[in-house]
C-alpha cells in the first residue's frame, strides 16, 4: 500500500537540504522490516566538504498513513518531542528535518540521527540471550533503571514539552488514556467484545489519582532502546509519549507482557535492582497497586492495538499479513484481562 | 475434502513450499504468516459449529439464571423496567454482541440497581464470558 520511496528521491531531498556540501551519495542503506509503525530507512550520507569526505549516519522515518496507531501517531509530534529532548540529559536521537509535504516522498517524513548501538528484539532466542548475558554483567540493568528515572525527572516545562497536553488533576491522566484507546477501538470497526466493555467500565470506575505529572514514554522496554557497550545510547520509539503518571511507565517495566521465559523485568533487570535504582534516583516509592491498575489499562491498550491492526488488513488499508494475524491476539489479551479481573 | 482440510493443506504449502523458496525477506515473512493465519481460520471453522451450539445453551442459561435473580423478592421491589428490558433484548439476541449491550446496560443501571445486585448479576455474566473466551482460546493460542 502507498507509494514506494527510492534511494534517488531521498538523495535529492538531502542534496537540497545540505547545499553547501558536494558529491552527495548514500551507502549502507537498510530498510528496517520489524515493527508495526512508520517505515524506517537507515543509511549513511557521504558528502565532500572542502575536499574532505564526511559521513553523516541518518535514519528516515515515513508515515504511510496506515500504521497501527492510525491518527494517534504523528511524526510531527515525534519531531517536536525529540527537539525538546535535545535540551535534556536523556539520550535520544537528534532530529534534522520534518516534512509534511507529501509531494517529496509521498507521505510525511522526518530525518534524524542514526545513533550507534544495537537493539535486539526481546521476543527471539538471540535477543533473550543477549539481555540475559548483559544482565549478568550488571551494567545494563542499572543503566536501564537509571534512564527511566532520568526520563521521569526531567523538567518537561522547561524543555517545552507542555504542548503534549497537561492532564487534568486527580484521575485525569488515567481517564484520558482510556479515552484515547477507546477512540482507536471505535475506528477499528471490530465486533463488540463484552469482556472489553467490562474491562473499560472497571478501568473507569477504578482510575487512580496521579501523584505527579512527568514525561511518560508509554513503551519503555528492551526493544525500544539502543544499547552500546552495555549502556543505553538512545531511547527510541517516541510514539506513545504523553504527560502523566510516571507509574504508567513503571507498570510497563513490571508487566508480564514484557518478559518471556524469565523473571528479569523487561528481560534484563532484576526486580530488586530496578526498585532500588529507580526509587533512589527519583526519591519516589513505586506504588505497586497503581501499577497493577495500569497493567489492566495496558491490556485495554493492547486490545486496541490488535483491533486496529487487524482492522487495517481487513479493510484493505494494509497488505501486511502480520496485521491479519493480530485478530487472534485480541482473544489472547482478553483472556488474560478476564483472569486479572477475577474470572 | 472438508474446507478445514483444504485450508490446512494450503497453510502447509505456504510454510513448506512458498516461504522457503521466496528470496525477498519481506515476502518470505508474509508467506510464513499466511500459513499461520490459514491454520487458525481452518481450526476456527472446524470448531465453529460446536462452539455456536455450546454458547447458545450458555446464553440461554444466563438469561434463565439472571431472570431468577431479578425475580428474587429481595431485589424485585426496587427494580426499574430498564434492566428487565435489557434482559429481554438479550434473550432476543443471544450472541456476543447482545451480551455486550447487556453488560453496558448493567453498568449504566448501577446506581438504580445497587452494588450488591449488580455484582451478583456480573458474577453470573462472568461465567458465560469465561466459557466463551475459553472456547475461542482453542484456536487463538
Amino acid at each position: 500500500m502507498g507509494t514506494r520511496v527510492t534511494e534517488q528521491q531521498i538523495l535529492e531531498y538531502l542534496c537540497i537540504n545540505i547545499p553547501h556540501e558536494k558529491d552527495h551519495r548514500l551507502t549502507n542503506i537498510e530498510r528496517v522490516t520489524v515493527g508495526w509503525s512508520h517505515e524506517t530507512w537507515l543509511f549513511d550520507l557521504i558528502t565532500t566538504v572542502n575536499g574532505v569526505e564526511r559521513t553523516l549516519p541518518l535514519c528516515l522515518r515515513r508515515d504511510p498513513g496506515n500504521t497501527l496507531l492510525r491518527n494517534l501517531s504523528n511524526l510531527e509530534t515525534q519531531f517536536k518531542v525529540l527537539q525538546c529532548l535535545e535540551k535534556t540529559k536523556l539520550l535520544a536521537p537528534k532530529v534534522y528535518w520534518y516534512e509534511s509535504d507529501t509531494k517529496i516522498l509521498g507521505a510525511p517524513f522526518l530525518v534524524m540521527e542514526k545513533v550507534s548501538g544495537v537493539c535486539p528484539s526481546p521476543w527471539g532466542k538471540n535477543g533473550r540471550d543477549f539481555y540475559e548475558k548483559a544482565s549478568r554483567r550488571g551494567v545494563l540493568p542499572v543503566d536501564f533503571s537509571k534512564t527511566l528515572a532520568i526520563l521521569h525527572t526531567l523538567d518537561w516545562k522547561k524543555s517545552g514539552l507542555e504542548f503534549l497536553g497537561v492532564p487534568s488533576p486527580d484521575r485525569g491522566f488515567a481517564l484520558a488514556e482510556i479515552n484515547k484507546w477507546k477512540s482507536l477501538i471505535d475506528v477499528s470497526d471490530h465486533q463488540p467484545e463484552p469482556i472489553l466493555t467490562d474491562l473499560i467500565y472497571w478501568l473507569e470506575e477504578n482510575a487512580p489519582l496521579s501523584q505527579r505529572v512527568t514525561l511518560v514514554h508509554g513503551a519503555y522496554r528492551t526493544g525500544n532502546i539502543l544499547i552500546e557497550e552495555d549502556r543505553i545510547s538512545a531511547v527510541l520509539d517516541w510514539e506513545l509519549q504523553t504527560l502523566g503518571d510516571p507509574m504508567y511507565d513503571v507498570a510497563y517495566v513490571l508487566s508480564d507482557l514484557n518478559r518471556e521465559g524469565t523473571n528479569l523485568l523487561s528481560n534484563v533487570v532484576d526486580r530488586d535492582i530496578f526498585f532500588e535504582t529507580y526509587e533512589s534516583m527519583t526519591g519516589w516509592t513505586i506504588d505497586e497497586k497503581i501499577c497493577r491498575y495500569y497493567d489492566a489499562l495496558y491490556a485495554m491498550r493492547s486490545v486496541a492495538f490488535w483491533m486496529s491492526a487487524s482492522g487495517l488488513y481487513a479493510s484493505g488499508r494494509s497488505d501486511d499479513i502480520r496485521l491479519a494475524r493480530t485478530a487472534w491476539s485480541v482473544t489472547v489479551v482478553l483472556e488474560r484481562a478476564a483472569k486479572n479481573l477475577g474470572y | 475434502m472438508q474446507i478445514k482440510d483444504t485450508l490446512m493443506r494450503i497453510s502447509k504449502t505456504c510454510k513448506t513450499v512458498i516461504a522457503p523458496s521466496t528470496q525477498d525477506e519481506y515476502a518470505k515473512t508474509q508467506a510464513y504468516m499466511a500459513s499461520v493465519v490459514l491454520e487458525k481460520i481452518a481450526l476456527q471453522i472446524a470448531l465453529e459449529e460446536k462452539h455456536d451450539l455450546e454458547m447458545a445453551s450458555a446464553y440461554q442459561a444466563l438469561v434463565d439464571e439472571v431472570s431468577l435473580i431479578l425475580n428474587n423478592r429481595k431485589y424485585s421491589k426496587n427494580l426499574s423496567s430498564e434492566i428487565h428490558n435489557g434482559l429481554e433484548n438479550f434473550s432476543r439476541n443471544k450472541s456476543r454482541s447482545g451480551l455486550d449491550i447487556f453488560v453496558k446496560q448493567l453498568y449504566l443501571s448501577k446506581e438504580a440497581l445497587g452494588e450488591e445486585l449488580v455484582n451478583k448479576i456480573k458474577e453470573r455474566v462472568h461465567v458465560t464470558m469465561r466459557a466463551d473466551i475459553d472456547f475461542r482460546m482453542e484456536f487463538a493460542k
